[in-house]
């Protein structure tokens, strides 16, 4: 039988009537408060009991304290005599527990209690929070401009759904915590002028939905990195997961340490810091170097998004030795969208290269949510219309049957000339091909694709 | 519009006032507070740390001696006029209201 049990503080600081009636809740359990932590609740095995909790806030203590100073120590003989005592403390956090069966609450004056509560809210957790909004808009900002400028791109790596939610949550979370604490001061201060003690709102549920959500997301997230992600992916994702945890570790057990060690207030905060600045810079630095290493020395080449090789490629449809080319493969996807990218191309790199082989690029997108499907294929259609305005060329409808598809377009100059770029619809994906390169295009290996070439794409792309 | 501080005293801040008119500690008044008003009124614990360093910082008390953790306070001259100030303030309005209800009207 465990003697302590642990709990995720779901809680807001400022909360305590919802602390206070789930510590006396716990206790009448058998389940006695013993520590705050930063992140978690500890509860020991005790005898069931009826007793009163309160949670206090004495704004001059700091976490960083290795023992409670006089004056806060004062303060806590004050509420020693009339019966509460401490059953746990984190800053300027206090809970105490009272056995006494009417006892005179530690605060009998609402106004001084959200003043109390106020200065310790300013010091700690709106500074943090207010330190924390600005990172998370930025986030934000970024997420959605990559969204506005790459949507399908975007919705089909696991990291882009992954930081928007993340981001998304994170915002939701601090506005909450924000507007729903200078809500409730705003209240409470209205009510304390008429003697009145206004009860702090609930965040359980929101702080549970959020966190659920970024947990699902994260493992979503992961399980798509480990199965599908290159090798360089994979190495960074873990590596910053690692380092994530180690900078929480390294920051938290530097101060937890020197707080046992009895280490002045100042000393800890300063150490403490100067650990955090060293890690958060110095691993990075690490990590970053390490990552260029090993792409450089070629560690990382040959990653590959379709593990059995292309679907489609030049050798399906010309008669080519396929020692001659070199083939790039990208490509991720997400539950709501996959997308991946071949390029073929001659390979530079030889002796010899034939500069008249053909080359071949297609890009598929595989609508897993049909609802994107319209607004894919509209993306797609008008991906290329500011260079098309320059270029003079436009999307002109053509038979789909040959290539097995629904609809197709292709590209065409506006004095008819050909780009060789088609647009296809299949079922469930949308496919973009180019039989030759804007680029490749300037050295004349750009090739009209025949109808038998045209039914080979259809069965190989259209599945 | 907000209250000035201390123009008016709760009246947890007015007992505590009255405790101090001699020298005692904040325990001391956590205990005189009950006893001196038949238990009608009581001062949390919190709330009388706070109502000592909110008077010391307005002047209104001072402290007298530390033993140990234990400090002491008593009145200074701004917080015995403060407090009599109170003190003709609920008078007169004691006075209004037997002027409205008459001697009748207190029983």
């Amino acid at each position: 039988m465990r003697d302590t049990k642990h709990e995720m503080i779901l809680f807001s600081m400022y909360d305590r009537t919802g602390l206070q009636k789930h510590f006396e809740k716990l206790a009448a359990e058998g389940w006695m408060l013993e520590d705050i932590g930063n992140c978690f609740l500890r509860y020991r095995r005790s005898e069931p009991r009826q007793v009163h909790f309160c949670v206090s806030y004495y704004y001059k203590a700091s976490a960083f304290d290795p023992y409670p100073t006089e004056e806060e120590q004062e303060f806590r003989d004050f509420c020693a005599h009339t019966g509460w005592e401490v059953a746990a403390s984190n800053g300027k956090v206090l809970a105490f527990y009272n056995e006494r069966e009417d006892p005179t609450p530690i605060e009998t004056d609402p106004a001084l209690e959200v003043d109390a509560i106020h200065k310790a809210m300013m010091r700690s957790t709106i500074l943090a929070y207010a330190v924390c909004l600005l990172p998370s808009l930025l986030g934000l900002w970024i997420s959605i401009g990559q969204l506005v400028n790459d949507p399908i791109g975007w919705l089909s790596r696991p990291s882009g759904l992954f930081s928007l939610l993340c981001w998304l949550v994170l915002l939701l979370l601090l506005g909450v915590e924000l507007g729903g604490y200078f809500l409730w001061r705003r209240r409470a201060l209205k009510a304390a002028e008429q003697g009145v003690f206004y009860p702090t709102p609930n965040h359980f549920p929101l702080q549970a939905v959020g966190l659920g959500v970024v947990a699902v997301a994260l493992a979503g997230y992961l399980i798509d990195v480990i199965l599908q992600s290159n090798p360089l992916m994979k190495l960074i994702t873990f590596v910053m997961l690692g380092w994530t945890v180690l900078l929480y570790l390294g920051v938290n057990g530097t101060r937890i340490l020197l707080k046992r060690k009895g280490v002045s207030r100042g000393v800890n905060r300063a150490a403490t810091l100067a650990v955090d600045v060293v890690l958060a810079f110095g691993l990075l630095a690490v990590i970053v170097f390490f990552t260029i290493r090993a792409a450089g020395s070629g560690l990382l080449d040959d990653s590959s998004y379709l593990s059995g090789g292309p679907p489609l490629s030049v050798a399906d449809l010309t008669d080519v030795d396929m020692d001659g080319y070199r083939t790039w493969t990208t490509g991720d996807e997400t539950v709501l969208l996959g997308q991946y990218e071949i390029h073929q191309h001659v390979d530079w790199n030889r002796d010899d290269p034939d500069l008249a082989l053909p080359s071949l690029e297609y890009a598929v997108t595989e609508v897993k949510l049909p609802l994107l499907y319209g607004w894919c294929r509209d993306r797609l259609y008008h991906e290329d219309d500011k260079y098309g305005e320059q270029f003079g060329y436009r999307y002109e409808v053509i038979d789909p049957a040959p290539w097995g598809a629904k609809e197709a377009w292709e590209r065409v100059y506006d004095d008819g000339g050909r780009t060789n770029r088609f647009l296809l619809c299949y079922e469930h994906s949308i496919v973009v091909i180019d039989f030759g390169s804007e680029w490749t295009v300037r050295f004349g290996d750009h090739w009209t694709p025949t109808p038998e070439q045209r039914a080979v794409v259809g069965e190989k792309l259209g599945q | 519009m907000p209250r000035l501080k201390f123009q008016t005293l709760t009246e947890q801040m007015f007992y505590v006032l009255l405790c101090l008119k001699t020298e005692c500690c904040g325990m001391d008044i956590l205990d005189r507070v009950p006893a001196m008003t038949g238990g009608r009124v009581s001062v949390g614990s919190g709330t009388l740390y706070n109502l000592l360093e909110q008077f010391l910082d307005a002047g209104m008390i001072r402290e007298t001696k530390v033993e140990g953790r234990r400090r002491s306070y008593v009145l200074t001259e701004a917080g015995v006029k403060r407090l009599a100030e109170e003190y003709r303030r609920i008078t007169a309005q004691g006075e209004d209201y037997r002027r409205v209800f008459g001697e009748e009207g207190t029983k």
